[in-house]
């Protein structure tokens, strides 16, 4: 337990482009533990899904791309494996939910099929009847009751709740260690969202999955998030304990964040700069947030 | 109600023909007062959309009818009757020409509409850029070199420009990050206290309805489920849906807790 | 502008065919420089001196009466980008006038407008060029007008289908709500949109028109003699294979390079232009 399932150390990437080389991330330090449910939250261009995509290898051939920093899983560096390592984890120990449900299911094959695709990642040798009941099984844990009609289904009949659900599913059905969630459920209406929000962070309990959960949307970190690190333009500023990031931000850019937020209660909305000198202010790490064993 | 600028009376709108056909809108009736900002709530297919575009003039209703100032609105309207009600829209990256200027893109509704002198126009621009908070300079670029939230202001600049007194704004923050939306949110209110036009606010967020908006009309299945004061709609919903959607919004401090356990208590009870 | 060239030759292709291009215009324009017998372009006869294959100062060897084949090369390029441009300056503002008018109104005008696009899409460009060009006598004038007439629904339909999904995004909305006219919603809203697509095909077609104008002369339809024209000469030329081969290659080569080149271009332009946000 003393080592994290996913420990990111130092990460930087910077693009080249003609006007010579654009940073996107500075050195971010990023630790989840198993089972552990820990947030990335920031706004649009802070670099928030660009760190999900590198943990799953999306940039590794793009030339203009240049990265340093470690990242390790499970005791092993994911940023030197090669690329068949990488996919023989993805599906399996790594898994991942998108922001658009919809799109992100192949909208030619069934439900069913996509299923049993998504089992032979983790078990090639799988029998269609086998997988078929698994994929019940587990249509059912997410709520859905009747799965045959659903398996049976392409995407773009079922609704978009009932796809997130699905999507749920898939990236749990082979119970990997680590689900990366980005912007899960932000397409959806909001009462559709705290529904499978709900169902999500239960089985993630249940199934003891970490989650590294990517967002904009504060209240939603709120409910679903353990730790939170706050990420403002390629660097995180604060992190922490959930309640004590909401109840007592210490960092200027996290005091912003939480102001500028239209409380359901009213009391109007402030006058907040968008962008300040101080929201470069160095890190702030509430007790708890910080790593085991390191000196702080 | 003598101050009503806008008044929609029985709407109803049928998409599709035979067999085929949804009810987007049905007897929808509301009034909007002057200098109001009258939010419409829904989720999608609710219909808010709908009623946007049929207060617009994209198309008719199916039947029900729209008075502006006690004159009824027909299909085609007049140029002076299109000025009157203008729009800012939800997507601010598609809603600027990505090849004209941006002072181009204010100049259109100066052209069209013939306000003030030709001389005088690039004055015009000049004063409503700072008006919604942008450099003067801003004029000669291009959409491209703008952030979102620049953009969605140089929406605003122009739908003023058209000197209206109606103002649709459809999800106009949803698309921008929680600093921004702050910005332009407080942007919006200064500039219909200023200038006493109304406000038809569409949005899906109930966080936001509830610092902007005089009055809340809820929107189910084209339906109007409860239309109330702002005040009335948080603090004592009458519909159940009210309360659900309602109890369904992630909040981030101990206080909204309160309140949306309480209407969640409530919205529980009528089980 | 500077990002725009910056672009087109910071990559091998694009830059090649930057070089080709520039090559193929330069030499058409300054021709009576560059080449040694500028009047060999007309019909001169130098017996002495014909059917020779490449040697100082002929460098690309004589024709069968005795012209120099360089520059007669040159002067064929001159006439054939004179072509090109005419037939893209008349063709290209009547299909893309089509194209948006059909994109944006939609209904009747659409259906109408398309159908007849349709029409001359469906019968094979050369096939329309040549029955225009047998019905009328053969002759430069006559195989641009043939051109022409089978080169604008090429336009219309990319304007078209580019002006149907323009006419979805919220800027042409907002003009409508502001009330502006459709005439300014076409031409000065939709169509500076277009401009990229528009320029991209212009530049991979000046290319195909070279190529289909040789190909009318090479069957003895287009430009008529004295006048060098790259299709006839190598249509001549095949007759004294292999012996003359220089006949053949020369002007083979020539088209090569002004097709190649444009194309290069044309597709180093559609990904700079369309790369754009």
């Amino acid at each position: 337990m003393n080592n994290p399932l996913l420990k990111i150390t130092n990460l930087e990437l910077g693009f080249n482009t003609f006007q010579g080389e654009h940073k996107i991330l500075h050195g971010l330090n990023i630790h989840i533990k198993a089972g552990e449910r820990v947030a990335l939250v920031g706004e649009s261009g802070s670099g928030k899904s660009v760190t999900a995509r590198i943990i799953l290898g999306m940039f590794d051939e793009l030339t203009s791309a240049n990265f340093s920093g470690d990242i390790l899983f499970n005791e092993q560096r994911l940023d030197l494996m090669t690329k068949a390592q990488k996919h023989s984890l993805r599906g399996k120990e790594i898994s991942m939910i998108f922001q658009d449900p919809t799109s992100s299911l192949n909208p030619t094959f069934k439900i069913g099929q996509q299923f049993y695709e998504v089992l032979r990642t983790a078990n090639p040798k799988i029998k269609k009847q086998a997988a078929n009941k698994i994929a019940i099984d587990w249509l059912h844990k997410v709520a859905i009751t009747d799965a045959d009609r659903v398996l049976n289904s392409y995407a773009f009949q079922l609704s978009g709740g009932m796809n997130q659900r699905v999507m749920i599913a898939m990236a749990l059905v082979n119970k990997p260690s680590l689900l990366l969630a980005d912007e899960p459920g932000t397409a959806l209406d909001v009462t559709v969202q705290a529904q499978t929000l709900n169902l999500m962070r239960e089985l993630v309990t249940q199934e003891n999955t970490a989650v590294l959960f990517i967002s904009h949307n504060l209240g939603v970190v709120r409910e679903f998030a353990d730790r939170v690190y706050i990420i403002y333009k390629g660097r995180i500023v604060e992190q922490g304990k959930t309640h004590d990031i909401f109840d007592n931000p210490q960092h200027p850019y996290t005091q912003a964040l939480m102001a500028a937020v239209p409380r359901i209660t009213g009391g109007g909305i402030p006058e907040i700069d968008d962008t300040s000198e101080r929201y470069y202010d160095p890190i702030f790490i509430h007790k708890g947030g910080e790593e085991i064993g390191d000196p702080v | 109600m003598n101050n009503t600028i806008l008044f929609a009376k029985n709407i109803n709108k049928v998409f599709g023909k035979g067999k085929d056909t949804v009810q987007a809108l049905s007897d929808v009736t509301f009034g909007l007062q002057q200098g109001e900002c009258l939010a419409i709530v829904g989720e999608s297919g609710s219909g808010k959309s709908t009623i946007a575009n049929v207060i617009l003039g994209i198309f008719p209703p199916t039947s029900g009818e729209i008075t502006f100032l006690n004159e009824k609105l027909l299909p085609e309207r007049s140029l002076m009757l299109k000025k009157q009600i203008q729009f800012v829209q939800q997507n601010p990256l598609s809603a600027l020409n990505p090849k004209k200027t941006i002072g181009a893109s204010i100049k259109l509704a100066l052209d069209v509409h013939n306000i003030g002198d030709k001389s005088d126009r690039g004055q015009i621009i000049d004063t409503l850029l700072l008006e919604v908070g942008l450099p003067i300079e801003f004029k000669h670029r291009l959409p491209a070199a703008l952030s979102g939230g620049q953009r969605q202001r140089v929406s605003i600049a122009r739908a003023l420009a058209c000197e209206p007194k109606i103002i649709v704004l459809d999800e106009p923050t949803s698309a921008l990050d929680v600093l921004v939306q702050a910005r332009i949110l407080n942007l919006l209110n200064k500039l219909r206290k200023e200038r006493g036009i109304s406000y038809i606010f569409i949005t899906h967020d109930l966080a936001v309805v509830r610092n902007i908006a005089n009055n809340v009309c809820v929107f189910n299945q084209g339906k109007i489920v409860e239309y109330a004061t702002t005040d009335v709609i948080f603090n004592n919903p009458k519909q159940q849906y009210t309360r659900q959607l309602i109890s369904a919004i992630p909040v981030i401090d101990k206080s909204e807790q309160i309140l949306r356990n309480k209407l969640s208590e409530a919205h529980n009870a009528q089980f | 502008m500077k990002k725009i060239f910056y672009q087109l030759t910071s990559n091998p292709m694009s830059l090649l065919g930057v070089i080709l291009v520039s090559i193929v215009i330069l030499s058409a324009i300054f021709a009576d420089f560059i080449t040694p017998f500028p009047e060999h372009r007309g019909a001169i006869v130098d017996f002495s001196n014909f059917n020779q294959p490449p040697h100082w100062p002929n460098i690309f060897g004589t024709d069968l009466v005795g012209r120099d084949l360089f520059t007669r090369i040159i002067y064929a390029y001159r006439i054939s980008l004179i072509l090109g441009f005419v037939v893209l300056v008349i063709s290209v503002p009547i299909g893309v006038s089509i194209g948006l008018v059909a994109g944006y109104m939609g209904g009747w005008t659409e259906t109408i407008l398309m159908r007849i696009t349709d029409v001359f899409l469906s019968i094979p460009p050369l096939v329309l060029a040549m029955s225009v060009m047998g019905l009328l006598e053969p002759s430069l004038f006559n195989g641009m007008m043939a051109v022409t007439i089978m080169w604008w629904p090429w336009y219309t339909r990319l304007v078209y289908n580019l002006t149907r999904s323009e006419t979805q995004e919220g800027y042409v909305l907002a003009a409508e709500i502001i009330g502006a006219s459709k005439f300014h919603i076409i031409f000065r809203e939709i169509l500076p949109n277009c401009w990229a697509s528009i320029i991209t095909k212009m530049a991979l077609d000046l290319g195909f028109v070279i190529l289909i104008a040789a190909s009318l002369s090479f069957l003895g339809l287009g430009v008529q003699a004295p006048t060098p024209d790259l299709g006839s000469m190598v249509a001549e030329g095949g007759n004294y294979l292999p012996d003359s081969w220089w006949l053949v290659i020369f002007p083979a080569l020539a088209i090569l390079i002004a097709v190649f080149g444009f194309n290069l271009l044309g597709d180093a332009l559609r990904e700079i232009l369309g790369g754009e946000e």
